[in-house]
């Protein structure tokens, strides 16, 4: 039974053009245009308990309005929407006490106190029991190894420090649902790694269902077994994330170390040449003919070392959304 | 009910914290707040120094009711002004996601969520006033007039939450709602005199400000006696029925609220 259902999910927002300079100021002033923006439009998965989907798509694709949609901060224009039984949108408190939404972007931490006073107001708004409480704030603390910096004000801690406060903050009800907008968004590298080690072990110790959106391609293949992709408002891919290399990657790459020296022209014949610094070189062919390729490179070149691979996800996928050619 | 009283506490502990970090800036407030105080007082002095009696209110009375004024507009201060002042700008920015996502009335959290403590002072200038002014009129009093006077301080800062709230729910619909604090300055220089003084002009004035009347001249008028004791029922009345138009305005303004993208 999946605790989220999304069908035909569609948010249309109205938006006003306006003619550019001051005349065209004046005019919308007094009769504007408008048109629909498709944030989100025809979107339908689900997603069972437990689960750690990781959301990725452009700016602007309908990551953050479907998370929006989900956690019943808009209603959307049309489409139905089942998170744990509830309507979204509904706002009824027994749906808000089982979800946390976290956006890397926002805090909801009292900046001039420490972190702890912000934590004992959320245990008050969620009407969490003392023992459930303390409980859930022990654990969280020492996963995240911020012990000691309870007692500190907020803006004397550090982004990445903060940022684990702010995950405890959304934690301490204990959501069944975590949405978490970019929570990565401005971190160092180990600090990184450290928050995708804790999204993984919380999810793996207390199976809540998590769906992520991030920018970094990392924290999405560390994470997440199966991704959905979103561009434009609409649902281009929805499966494991091995499998976005089978449906878009219709070519491999050859990587070539040579012995002697080659002409760049000569490997141009072979298919489209992505790197090229002797002794070695990178080229892209058709999937279909990969195996022939390799075989004329071995035939015609003084080749020392071949390898055959598949491209990177990050390539595959950058090149989905700049609707390039994927040859 | 009681779980909201249980938030406020826990809202006012976090908020007292926090201006505590800022001790100066609270003693400041204290003190333009008393030079304040002082103007107001000797103004009323020099009007009462043509007349013993203005529109029907003597001096004390006039004492009395700059005191609730400061009283009702000082509570309003103290627990709601900051936040339906960032109303606007939090709609625009999208920071409403904080509220929306809680399981907590939105209204309340946004209402109510960081409050100004240097604002008591207003509070408690406005009770000197009202009681000293109140003794020198000779009347004495009773349970029933403390249990009334409460009464009407909380309908009149409900009134004049109301009246501020529902301004700041227009930018629901406009995004930039900049206008905002200049209303707020002209609607509590209006509160600070009887709206007596305008009824004598238009008929239409009366219209426009007959809200108005219910957040401090009814208040007072009433505990003055002035008015039959009916008008408590009236008074309690109109700030249920404000509060629930603006509570069904918020509601309905809600569904146009889009977030902002991150």
């Amino acid at each position: 039974m999946p605790v989220i259902q999304v069908q035909n999910l569609k948010k249309y927002y109205k938006v006003h053009q306006k003619e550019p300079g001051l005349s065209g100021s004046i005019r919308s002033l007094f009769s504007r245009k408008y048109y629909d923006a498709k944030a989100v439009d025809g979107v339908s998965f689900d997603i069972g308990e437990g689960e750690l989907v990781g959301f990725i798509g452009p700016n602007g694709a309908g990551k953050t309005t479907t998370l929006k949609v989900l956690s019943g901060l808009l209603y959307p224009t049309s489409g139905t929407v089942s998170v744990l039984g509830f309507t979204p949108w509904d706002r009824k408190p027994e749906f808000q006490k089982q979800f946390s939404l976290v956006m890397g972007q926002k805090n909801q931490l009292w900046w001039d106190l420490p972190a702890m006073e912000s934590f004992i107001l959320n245990k008050e708004i969620y009407e969490v029991p003392d023992a459930q409480f303390k409980q859930t704030l022990d654990e969280l603390v020492e996963l995240l190894e911020v012990k000691d910096f309870l007692k500190v004000q907020v803006r004397k801690l550090s982004l990445g420090q903060r940022m684990k406060m702010e995950l405890i903050a959304a934690l301490i009800h204990s959501p069944r649902i975590l949405f978490l907008d970019e929570p990565t968004i401005g971190l160092d590298v180990v600090m990184q790694k450290k928050m995708r080690d804790f999204i993984k072990e919380y999810n793996q110790r207390f199976n809540s269902t998590i769906i992520l959106t991030s920018h970094y391609m990392d924290d999405v293949k560390e994470l997440c077994e199966r991704v959905i992709i979103i561009d434009k408002g609409r649902l281009l891919f929805d499966g494991a994330l091995a499998e976005i290399i089978k449906k878009f990657a219709n070519h491999k790459l050859l990587t070539a170390v040579f012995s002697e020296e080659v002409n760049r022209e000569d490997l141009e014949k072979i298919g489209q040449v992505k790197e090229f610094d002797y002794p070695r070189a990178v080229i892209s062919v058709k999937r279909t003919v990969a195996s022939q390729a390799a075989a004329q490179l071995l035939q015609n070149f003084p080749v020392a070392d071949l390898n055959i691979e598949e491209p990177q996800i990050e390539d595959i996928i950058r090149e989905v959304f700049t609707g390039k050619d994927l040859a | 009910m009681r779980r909201y009283f249980r938030l406020l506490y826990f809202l006012a502990k976090n908020n007292l914290a926090r201006e505590f970090e800022f001790r100066s800036y609270l003693v400041i407030r204290w003190l333009t707040d008393l030079i304040w105080v002082a103007l107001q007082l000797i103004l009323i002095v020099v009007f009462f120094s043509f007349s013993p009696q203005i529109l029907g209110w003597n001096r004390y009375e006039i004492f009395m009711f700059t005191g609730l004024f400061r009283v009702i507009k000082g509570v309003f201060d103290t627990f709601a002004r900051r936040n339906i002042h960032y109303l606007p700008e939090n709609i625009n920015r999208g920071d409403l996601d904080y509220a929306l996502t809680r399981p907590v009335n939105s209204l309340f959290l946004m209402s109510f969520r960081y409050h100004a403590l240097g604002e008591t002072s207003s509070v408690v200038s406005g009770f000197i006033i009202f009681i000293w002014a109140f003794s020198q009129l000779g009347s004495g009093i009773g349970l029933i007039q403390i249990v009334s006077l409460l009464v009407l301080i909380i309908t009149g800062v409900i009134i004049l939450y109301c009246l501020v709230l529902g301004f700041a729910i227009l930018s629901f619909f406009t995004t930039r709602l900049t206008a905002l604090s200049s209303y707020y300055e002209v609607l509590s220089n209006t509160l600070r005199f009887p709206t007596d003084i305008y009824h004598r002009y238009h008929p239409l004035l009366d219209v426009i400000l007959l809200p108005l009347v219910f957040a401090v001249t009814f208040p007072t008028k009433i505990f003055l006696n002035r008015l039959p004791a009916a008008f408590l029922f009236l008074q309690i009345l109109a700030a249920a029925i404000t509060l629930f138009l603006v509570y069904r305005f918020w509601h309905f303004a809600l569904r146009h609220y889009s977030s902002a993208s991150s």
